[in-house]
């Protein structure tokens, strides 16, 4: 391979050889048109005379500062006579074609000195391009081998996080169920010989390591859900509406009434966790009552296309304010005193988040709150 | 089946407290089964292949049912019961396994190994005496069963 080679005086050729390659071009191109167009677009002599001096100034031979106008110029008028683009190409690869076969014929030694002075500049780039695309990749696998390894440092990570909850969780609530064992003793067998006052720290013992109980449980429900945990497949939605229910009828005798239902509404969905935040809503509805009086609650649902389910009560109602706040976790609002850990709609949150849905508090035309979630793209079927 | 191995509860549990909570709960339940306590992983499965101190079969009767903590030390209550579920001998043997939470991860990775049932240990204790009990009481009822 040769080394770079002086550039051949290309335009001085052309300019000396004028009409030879004029002839030559013109016979190119109109080999290559059709007759249709040479017909009705008129090619002769004075147009390819007009266009080859534009070219023959042009940018292609780089030697006239005002050439590139002059060729525009030329182009623009052809393009408002109605001349396609398209022939301009025709044109234009042509002229190269023409060029470079007359500087072979009457130059070979020009014309191979150019082509290896190219031949090198290719080989130049394509060295250069390598070392470029051979950089590129060493750093994409660079990383690669990074993002593998923090992915790596995660997942473990995660697992000496869920292993750690996993022994906290069952090492807190031993010595609790130890409490209520011995507390649920002295209730059964000593509470009638115990004094008012005895009686009073025994249950407040008792409620207390229950609530710590379920503290516990909520906080580790909420550590470990997440959309990977969620297991989902076909639920009808009566389903577990009505489990949650029935849950709740357990805990609060006839306190809380439910009014409507879910039909045969069937989503994707994990029906553990469904389950869960269904029963945190009702049990949150059934808390925050106005005075003592019972909860009715309210269930309703619409599809446009998403699905909307809506849980509204007669409470006391949350204010504007509070209504995100009540999402965050142990957030309890002190306007009613109720027994609970402040985790309840924020595990209901994240259950439906889980789902790649939305929860959020609104007003209720029943007095209460509107508790509205929305499910995407999960319905599987409607009523 | 011998009536003899019917007999017996195995209660595996570490916790001495949970040991008396349980045991009262299922003498409450009117349980006259005998039971026996081990109290690590290790010596439950020693217990079952009859090794080492519970060599002698007299010792260590076959059980009808085992109540199972699933955290105990040396080895856990999961892999007792894949043991025991995977033998051909001990795998039609009843196990309920005890927990102090409700983890689903813990009650279906319990279903997914064999386990019969569970009993999560709950914070209403009276909850977990009238299961105890009312699972006394079909022991009970299967062993007689089984006796005449």
């Amino acid at each position: 391979m040769s080394g770079e080679k002086k550039e051949p005086g290309l335009s001085e050729f052309l300019l000396k050889h004028r009409q030879q390659f004029i002839q030559k071009w013109r016979g190119l191109v109109e080999g290559n048109l059709e007759d249709e167009i040479k017909n009705e677009y008129r090619f002769d002599t004075t147009d390819f005379n007009e266009l080859f001096s534009a070219y023959i100034d042009g940018s292609i031979l780089g030697n006239a500062s005002n050439s590139g106008e002059n060729e525009a110029h030329f182009v623009k008028q052809k393009i408002n006579q109605g001349w396609p683009l398209s022939i301009m190409s025709i044109i234009n690869i042509h002229f190269m074609a023409t060029a470079r076969e007359m500087v072979r014929a009457y130059y070979p030694d020009a014309f191979n000195a150019r082509m290896e002075y190219l031949e090198a500049l290719s080989e130049r780039v394509l060295h250069n391009e390598i070392v470029l695309f051979q950089s590129y990749e060493n750093y994409v696998s660079n990383l690669n081998t990074q993002l593998r390894e923090q992915a790596e440092t995660l997942t473990q990570k995660n697992t000496n996080l869920i292993e750690f909850i996993d022994l906290a969780t069952h090492q807190l609530q031993a010595p609790l169920w130890s409490i209520l064992g011995f507390t649920s003793k002295l209730q059964r067998k000593y509470y009638a010989t115990m004094q008012e006052q005895g009686r009073h720290y025994l249950n407040r013992i008792s409620a207390n390591v229950a609530e710590m109980h379920q503290l516990i449980e909520d906080m580790t429900a909420m550590l470990l859900i997440d959309q990977e945990s969620m297991k989902k497949h076909t639920v009808f939605l009566h389903d577990v509406l009505h489990e949650s229910i029935k849950r709740l009828h357990s805990e609060n005798d006839d306190k809380v009434s439910v009014i409507g239902d879910m039909d045969s509404l069937a989503i994707n969905g994990d029906p553990y966790h469904l389950r869960q935040c269904f029963y945190n809503i009702l049990k949150n509805s059934a808390q925050y009552t106005k005075n003592e009086k019972s909860a009715t609650i309210h269930i309703h649902y619409k599809i446009n296309p998403d699905l909307h389910l809506f849980f509204e009560d007669d409470g006391i109602g949350i204010a504007d304010e509070y209504r995100e706040l009540v999402f965050k976790p142990l957030e309890r609002l002190k306007e009613k005193e109720v027994v609970g850990t402040g985790m309840g709609l924020t595990l209901a949150r994240k259950i439906i988040i889980g789902h790649k849905g939305s929860i959020l508090l609104e007003d209720s035309i029943y007095g209460g709150v509107r508790v509205h979630i929305r499910f995407p793209h999960t319905i599987i079927k409607k009523p | 089946m011998d009536y003899r191995q019917l007999e017996t509860i195995l209660l595996v549990e570490d916790n001495e407290d949970h040991i008396e909570h349980t045991m009262d709960a299922l003498h409450e339940g009117g349980l006259v089964n005998k039971i026996i306590v081990i109290k690590d992983g290790k010596s439950a499965l020693d217990y079952m292949y009859r090794r080492g101190e519970y060599q002698d079969p007299k010792q260590s009767p076959r059980p009808c049912l085992i109540l199972l903590d699933v955290k105990l030390p040396k080895m856990s209550g999961f892999e007792i019961l894949e043991t025991l579920k995977t033998d051909s001998e001990f795998k039609v043997i009843p196990v309920i396994l005890l927990t102090t939470t409700g983890n689903k991860e813990d009650i279906d990775r319990g279903a997914r190994l064999g386990a019969n049932d569970y009993i999560v240990k709950p914070v209403e204790f009276d909850n977990f005496m009238h299961k105890v009990k009312g699972l006394g009481k079909y022991w009970a009822l299967i062993s007689n069963l089984t006796d005449t």
